[in-house]
């Protein structure tokens, strides 16, 4: 594993364990203040992992919205509540089965459908594929990637890519002899009339040479090679590459394993917040809706804490 | 050189997709380096400046002692501040009393890496700048509610409440107003939004001109660009809690507000943490309103930037926000302080109004520039009215002499 790779391992499961611990000080803590308190790890951390997934207005709104807005309220409120240290307005003085009960459910409810509701889109990982074997060559595994153009907006490499420039990215996962240039192939996808399905059909930009870039030598990473496709137009597409030695002609490393390529959306306009909204409003709207479950059970907290203030 | 490193776009892809990792991790560190210690430095230098400041307004000296005039106590007062006791009161959350300072200083620094300091360089390249500097600012909410009541005392937590109820509403106004600025841009990106100041003339024509200080946003849509600038400012002013708006540590009052029981390294966070929001809000209206880093005479040398881009832009922006740091503190000696209540009408009844006028004003102006001139030349022909009409109706303010002064008793 190169060393980049373990440092954004360790970033990541650095928030990732932040979060968690923040979540467990914010349930188990005696003192309801330190509990609105530790809320503050959580959200940050939970910022920095959508960080981690390249969306960065993501992490502002997360910010702004949870820290800036819902955090400093809940601080207000706790701090308005009749004798803070006190005990029994602590999280521990709620009825334990009943909140488990509740909490295991939605727990159990929200997990499913997260895992079998929805069809995830492919992540940022490398798409494996193989080159079939050449003369004196054994096949080769490949890694195909995606980032986006200006390499630092939005959503997922490999998902939807905004602006309609995009940088396609091939490595080998062993030295590649005799190599001297790779040639890229892109097929866009052509829906039919129901637009239920389609076909892909290959994509030829006004320039060919474009298509055919130089390789790199990354030394032990072995060969890459990157191409920038700029002004495709709107739609879906996938791609592969061949190699190519002096004499032209290697193979193909295909579409990845199953046959599927790395796709990607194109979408020609400038700006994130429109691809957000088609996400929000398209692909992602179960996943939208469930998680302001989180925003209820927040809601049915304080109106617990409020009423038990009046009793008193 | 590490640092301009960072510039390049596609930066962040040698971490990501393997490359030179030691040069990211040292690139972070040189930038988080400078930006630590700039903030110290300037910190420091500006206690000096505002005593200063302060000093010639009342026709006093100000600090005298160390240094030619007095020109090196800042470095006496830092070294004070750091070999002073670190003092924890007994009925202190002692945890949270600590953290604290942490947490109020984080919030301000980190918004530092977004300011568009010169052409095409900011510490870290993000496309959504502003709303970012925006949400990092809320830990410093966070940060002083902590203070507050990990202190243990009842001036510390009502500083900490009044201070927080201050900046979470004056950011009601900040967010309308540069809004309606984002209409302009068309982009939350603070280099774009500096760039996209070069060229434009007022209410959307001639997009090509260099117009200099003209094609800036605080001449974009006038009056009502103007106003906005003049919003953006006042309310920034209150959310770095200073005077006239700086209730929240009002001496007479609360004794000193949510840091009065901190000492040493741990107040001067604190203090650090003000001058270095003082400048953030400075940054902000420089790029918003006042062309960030553009020369303000346009073309007339020949190209908007005829020797060297990044030390010319580098200029400009520092020149601009540092006028506006300055103003800030020549406003502190110059103003009164609020009263709670008139602080929150101000903001609510006033401000959070107005704000709404210029973004509606803007949003049509945007939309057609005939509408927006016939708007903006109603809106200044109202304001002229009302400026008319109080200095020609306003009862003249009584002499000194006429006020009865309480017999002296001796």
């Amino acid at each position: 594993m190169p060393i980049s790779e373990i440092l954004l391992n360790f970033f990541f499961y650095l928030f990732a364990a932040t979060a968690v611990g923040g979540g467990a000080a914010v349930a188990f803590s005696r003192n309801i203040v330190r509990s609105a308190f530790a809320l503050l790890a959580v959200l940050f951390s939970v910022a920095a992992m959508y960080a981690f997934a390249r969306a960065d207005f993501i992490v502002a709104a997360q910010i702004l919205i949870y820290v800036g807005g819902i955090l400093v309220l809940i601080i207000f409120a706790v701090m308005l509540t009749h004798k803070i240290t006190d005990v029994k307005v602590s999280n521990e003085s709620s009825p334990g089965l009943a909140s488990a009960c509740a909490c295991v459910c939605l727990f159990v409810l929200l997990i499913l459908t997260f895992v079998y509701a929805h069809p995830w889109e492919r992540g940022a990982k490398p798409t494996p594929a193989t080159m079939p074997a050449a003369e004196g060559r054994p096949p080769l595994a490949v890694d195909l990637s995606m980032t986006q153009g200006d390499g630092r907006t939005g959503a997922p490499a490999g998902a939807t890519v905004l602006d309609g420039f995009a940088r396609l990215h091939v490595a080998t996962r062993a030295p590649l002899k005799g190599v001297s240039a790779a040639r890229f192939r892109i097929q866009r996808y052509a829906p039919d009339a129901s637009k239920k399905s389609g076909t892909w059909k290959e994509h030829r930009p006004d320039d060919p040479k474009k298509l055919l870039v130089k390789v790199a030598d990354d030394g032990e990473e072995g060969r890459s090679a990157l191409i920038d496709l700029e002004r495709l137009p709107e739609g879906r597409y996938r791609w592969g590459v061949r190699f190519e030695d002096e004499a032209g002609e290697t193979g193909w490393a295909e579409f990845g394993a199953r046959g599927e390529g790395l796709e990607a959306d194109f979408i020609a306009e400038k700006g994130l917040t429109k691809a957000l909204g088609r996400a929000f409003m398209g692909p992602y709207l179960l996943a939208f809706e469930v998680v302001s479950v989180l925003l209820l059970a927040a809601l049915v907290g304080a109106a617990y804490l409020a009423r038990k203030e009046v009793k008193e | 050189m590490s640092a301009l490193l960072l510039a390049e776009a596609g930066f962040w892809d040698n971490i990501i997709v393997g490359g030179d990792w030691w040069v990211a991790l040292l690139g972070i560190f040189v930038v988080c380096f400078i930006i630590v210690n700039f903030i110290a430095v300037y910190a420091g230098v500006n206690t000096l400046l505002e005593r200063k400041i302060a000093a010639h307004m009342q026709a006093r000296v100000g600090p005298y002692q160390v240094g030619p005039h007095g020109s090196l106590q800042w470095l006496a007062d830092a070294l004070k501040l750091l070999v002073k006791e670190d003092v924890i009161p007994k009925d202190t959350d002692a945890f949270l009393f600590r953290l604290a300072p942490y947490v109020v200083f984080a919030g301000s620094f980190a918004a530092w890496v977004a300011l568009p300091f010169t052409v095409d360089w900011s510490p870290a390249v993000m496309n959504v700048g502003i709303l970012y500097i925006l949400a990092v600012s809320s830990a410093v909410v966070i940060g002083i509610l902590m203070a507050g009541w990990a202190s243990g005392s009842k001036w510390a937590l009502f500083g900490a409440m009044r201070s927080a109820a201050q900046i979470v509403s004056y950011e009601v106004p900040v967010g309308i107003v540069l809004l309606g600025m984002l209409l302009i841009y068309g982009t939350l990106d603070m280099q774009e939004i500096s760039r996209a100041q070069e060229t434009g003339g007022w209410f959307g024509t001639s997009p090509d001109w260099h117009g200099g200080i003209f094609s800036w946003g605080v001449f974009r849509h006038p009056p009502f660009t103007i106003m906005a600038f003049f919003i953006y400012y006042t309310a920034g002013l209150a959310e770095t809690n200073r005077t006239p708006f700086d209730i929240p540590e009002a001496e007479s009052e609360l004794v000193a507000g949510y840091h009065t029981e901190y000492s040493g390294m741990r107040f001067s966070f604190f203090f650090l943490s003000e001058y270095a929001n003082m400048f953030v809000v400075s940054a902000i209206a420089t790029t918003f309103f006042l062309g960030g880093w553009l020369p303000p005479f346009g073309q007339l040398l020949g190209s908007t930037f005829p020797f060297n881009p990044f030390l010319e832009g580098l200029f400009w922006f520092m020149l601009k926000s540092f006028a506006l740091v300055i103003l800030m503190m020549w406003l502190r000696w110059t103003l009164p302080r609020y009263r709670v209540d008139q602080l929150m009408d101000l903001c609510w009844k006033r401000l959070t109004p107005l704000a709404f006028v210029t973004l509606f004003a803007i949003g049509v102006g945007e939309y057609s520039s005939t509408a927006g001139m016939a708007l903006g030349a109603a809106a200044t022909l109202a304001i002229l009215a009302l400026l008319v009409k109080e200095v020609f109706t306003a009862a003249p303010p009584a002499a000194m002499d006429s006020v009865k002064l309480p017999a002296n008793p001796s």
